[in-house]
């Protein structure tokens, strides 16, 4: 981190920009229609519009000059370090302000202000894909619902009790019913702005209009039934246990602590966030639903085969 | 343990780095076993960190088992188990079904208090699955394979022989396959003597015993035990497949061939050769194909197999002008194999550690360690014992079982990539292929 900007050259950048090339051609089944869902739900001039793997005509363009006036902004200022581990934290402590010490601290990059705008209206787009691969159907509502907040944790049980297992509404009524093969909610939410979105994969045969129809059928159900207290309870067992899990491998715990530290300030949210989930009613539920994702403001993307 | 340090760049001046000092010795965990009347192994690890468990149903038998012509049955017969776990996965955060080269396994994790119901479902569906959704979970199976990569399969299937049906793209042999035969493979291979159950988590070897005996009675042995050989094909050693991917600008090579028993004093010597030779990140193989060459972003080798042990390693090339010279470097690899440095063995043993450490940090990675344990005949006391193992291994055995299975004339040599340009190049190299399998 001392001299990190000055660390790498021209040839540095020669050898290394084919390989970030390269793993943005790589991708799953339906990388086109992923990247989509990212683009759409940010717009073309936010920052995560592309996602992490960038951009192949900004990075072929990109100079050694635009790297290092990259690099110099990671700055002790404004980085968090986290060790995880069986270790003697005073001995860690020592050993790391060794280290550490002379590197001046900089500054912290001022944050970037740029938010997703909600949908105001229904936009629709359109993926071609490889003729064999099914249909597929996805619904985005940008938001900027604040990380680690109670909408928050609102949006994530509302996507659990949709899709969460095979007790969830759309997976009991579209997988289970035989009219998709796979259903994926994901309610995201970053410093940025985030999103919460569906997607329906259909069967040998299935068009996005089919899927789209059932989709909806089950949204208009959503929305006159909302979640019981079963099915929250349901959703948030889950969400808790998952939330265990992920931190039982020291890497995830350190990313997650990582993460906390930077959206909340507290390294050690993880009760409250368990705490944020167990606290969502059916109610706050409904609330989610009825301002986070309406009919008459959302993204439709239909990713059918090519002829 | 969990430290946050928010730096501050004060003050101190730096030291320099210090010798890492000699790990603490680690005592890292055991299964319990029990075994019910009828032969169901019962592995437990007792782990009370977090009120969570992990529990695994490993059947041994997998695609292995598959008649000719019925590939994808024994995913589907998994699928269909699977469709009974409504309950469990109520109680659960999570149940699963995978059906593998020689095994199928069960999964599911959840809070403690989900044992009941999840073992509920795997006793019930493992003494008999419902064929109910069959024609449901038949379409589904044939919506995921045709994600599949036609290309990557041909790879695949030349890997591991045709009869190893890796891919997960049955294709049209789905549709021959009838629910009489779901019945009939798991009427042969669903046997408790054919399967270990391993329990991790927040949970005691008393109320697993108890629990399994309330949910496993009514899951029966057959007539007999099912003991099918596993049909990883025979690698063609010494000599070089081609697999024609036309017009690919990239392409992949690799290597496969027998490894010595899982149980035998071999392997452990030949896993620190592995992992000098391309087992690792930084091993040989990363450092010559991907750094010093550019030819791509990594090429690995592992021993592999859950009952049967081979050893194989593969890797994409970023372009495939590379591809032979990529497979010459391969093999001057695996000719020097054998001249290890007690610095490469010293640092293989204490990765083979880590690594051991790490499939036990998960409640799920330990069931499913330990379950592999079993079914390969390893003692259960693998992990605890590794280290002491290695400590008797010396760089001479390791040399010698590099010599014997790692040397080219055991291997054989694959090749992925345009046809046109890759086979006068390898045979340039004189690596000329012995066999060619032709684009579709």
């Amino acid at each position: 981190m001392r001299s990190f900007s000055s660390a790498f050259d021209q040839a540095d950048l020669d050898a290394h920009l084919p390989d970030v090339l390269d793993q943005l051609r790589r991708g799953g089944a339906y990388a086109a229609t992923d990247a989509q869902v990212v683009a759409l739900n940010y717009g073309p001039s936010h920052p995560y519009r592309n996602g992490p793997g960038g951009d192949r005509e900004d990075l072929t363009e990109t100079k050694l000059e635009d790297v290092r006036a990259f690099a110099r902004k990671l700055t002790p200022a404004g980085a968090i370090l986290v060790l995880a581990g069986n270790f003697d934290p005073i001995l860690a402590r020592q050993l790391i302000e060794e280290d550490f010490a002379g590197i001046t601290p900089g500054i912290v990059s001022p944050g970037l202000e740029t938010k997703p705008r909600p949908a105001t209206s229904v936009m629709r787009a359109s993926v071609g894909q490889k003729k064999t691969l099914p249909a597929r159907f996805d619904l985005i509502w940008p938001n900027d619902v604040r990380p680690f907040s109670a909408e928050y944790a609102a949006g994530k049980v509302v996507a659990a009790v949709l899709e969460e297992g095979r007790s969830s509404r759309l997976y009991k009524s579209l997988v289970g019913q035989g009219l998709a093969s796979k259903v994926a909610t994901n309610a995201f939410s970053n410093a940025l702005g985030g999103g919460f979105s569906i997607s329906l994969t259909g069967l040998e045969g299935s068009q996005p209009e089919d899927l789209q129809q059932a989709l909806q059928s089950q949204l208009d159900k959503l929305r006159g039934d909302p979640p019981s207290q079963e099915e929250i309870d349901v959703a948030v067992r889950k969400l808790v246990t998952n939330r265990l899990r992920y931190v039982e491998p020291l890497g995830a715990r350190a990313d997650r602590f990582v993460l906390y530290e930077l959206y909340t300030g507290d390294a050690g949210f993880l009760p409250r966030e368990l705490a944020l989930l167990r606290a969502v009613t059916p109610a706050a539920a409904q609330a989610f639903v009825r301002e986070r994702l309406p009919d008459a403001a959302r993204i439709e993307l239909s990713t059918r085969p090519l002829q | 343990m969990i430290a946050l340090f928010l730096l501050s760049a004060a003050a101190a001046a730096p030291s320099r780095p210090q010798a890492l000092p000699a790990p603490a010795p680690i005592a890292l965990a055991a299964a319990t076993e029990t075994r019910l009347p009828t032969g169901l192994r019962v592995l437990v690890v007792e782990n009370h960190a977090l009120p969570l468990i992990a529990v695994e149903l490993l059947i041994g038998a997998g695609q292995n088992a598959e008649p000719p012509g019925k590939a994808g049955l024994a995913r589907l017969t998994a699928l269909l188990m699977l469709e009974g776990s409504d309950d469990a996965d109520a109680a659960a955060a999570k149940t699963q079904a995978f059906a593998a080269l020689e095994t199928t396994s069960f999964t599911a994790d959840g809070p403690r208090e989900s044992l009941s119901q999840i073992l509920d479902w795997l006793g019930q569906g493992a003494a008999k699955v419902s064929t109910g959704g069959f024609e449901r979970v038949r379409r589904q199976v044939a919506a995921e394979s045709a994600k599949a990569e036609p290309n990557r399969l041909r790879w695949l299937n030349a890997l591991w022989g045709p009869d190893s049906q890796w891919a997960q793209a049955p294709g049209a042999e789905l549709n021959a396959v009838t629910a009489r035969d779901v019945r009939t493979f798991q009427d042969t291979w669903y046997q408790p003597q054919n399967a270990v159950l391993s329990i991790a988590g927040d949970v005691s070897v008393a109320e697993v015993a108890e629990a399994v005996r309330t949910h496993f009675g009514r899951w029966v042995r057959g007539p007999r035990k099912p003991t099918r050989p596993s049909r990883f094909a025979k690698a063609r050693s010494g000599t070089v497949t081609l697999v024609d991917w036309p017009k690919s600008t990239s392409g992949e090579i690799g290597v496969r061939g027998p490894a010595p028993s899982w149980n035998g004093p071999e392997m452990l010597p030949l896993m620190i050769a592995n992992l000098i030779l391309g087992g690792l990140n930084e091993s040989r193989l990363n450092r010559d194909l991907r750094d010093e060459r550019g030819y791509g972003q990594g090429i690995r080798s592992q021993m592999f197999g859950a009952r049967q042990s081979v050893f194989w390693s593969s890797g994409e090339i970023a372009e495939s002008d590379n591809l032979a010279a990529a497979a010459a470097a391969l093999r001057k690899e695996l000719r020097r194999a054998a001249i290890v440095s007690p610095q490469e063995v010293a640092a293989a043993k204490r990765a083979l550690l880590r690594d051991a450490a790490s499939r036990l940090q998960t409640n799920a990675s330990a069931a499913s360690s330990m379950a592999l344990l079993a079914f390969r005949g390893q003692p259960l006391t693998y992990f605890r014992t590794l280290s002491g193992e290695l400590t008797a291994v010396d760089s001479a055995q390791v040399s010698r079982a590099a010599r014997r299975w790692l040397a080219p004339e055991q291997l054989e040599i694959f090749v992925a990539g345009p046809r046109a340009t890759v086979e006068p190049a390898l045979k340039a190299l004189h690596l000329e292929p012995a066999r060619v399998v032709p684009a579709d």
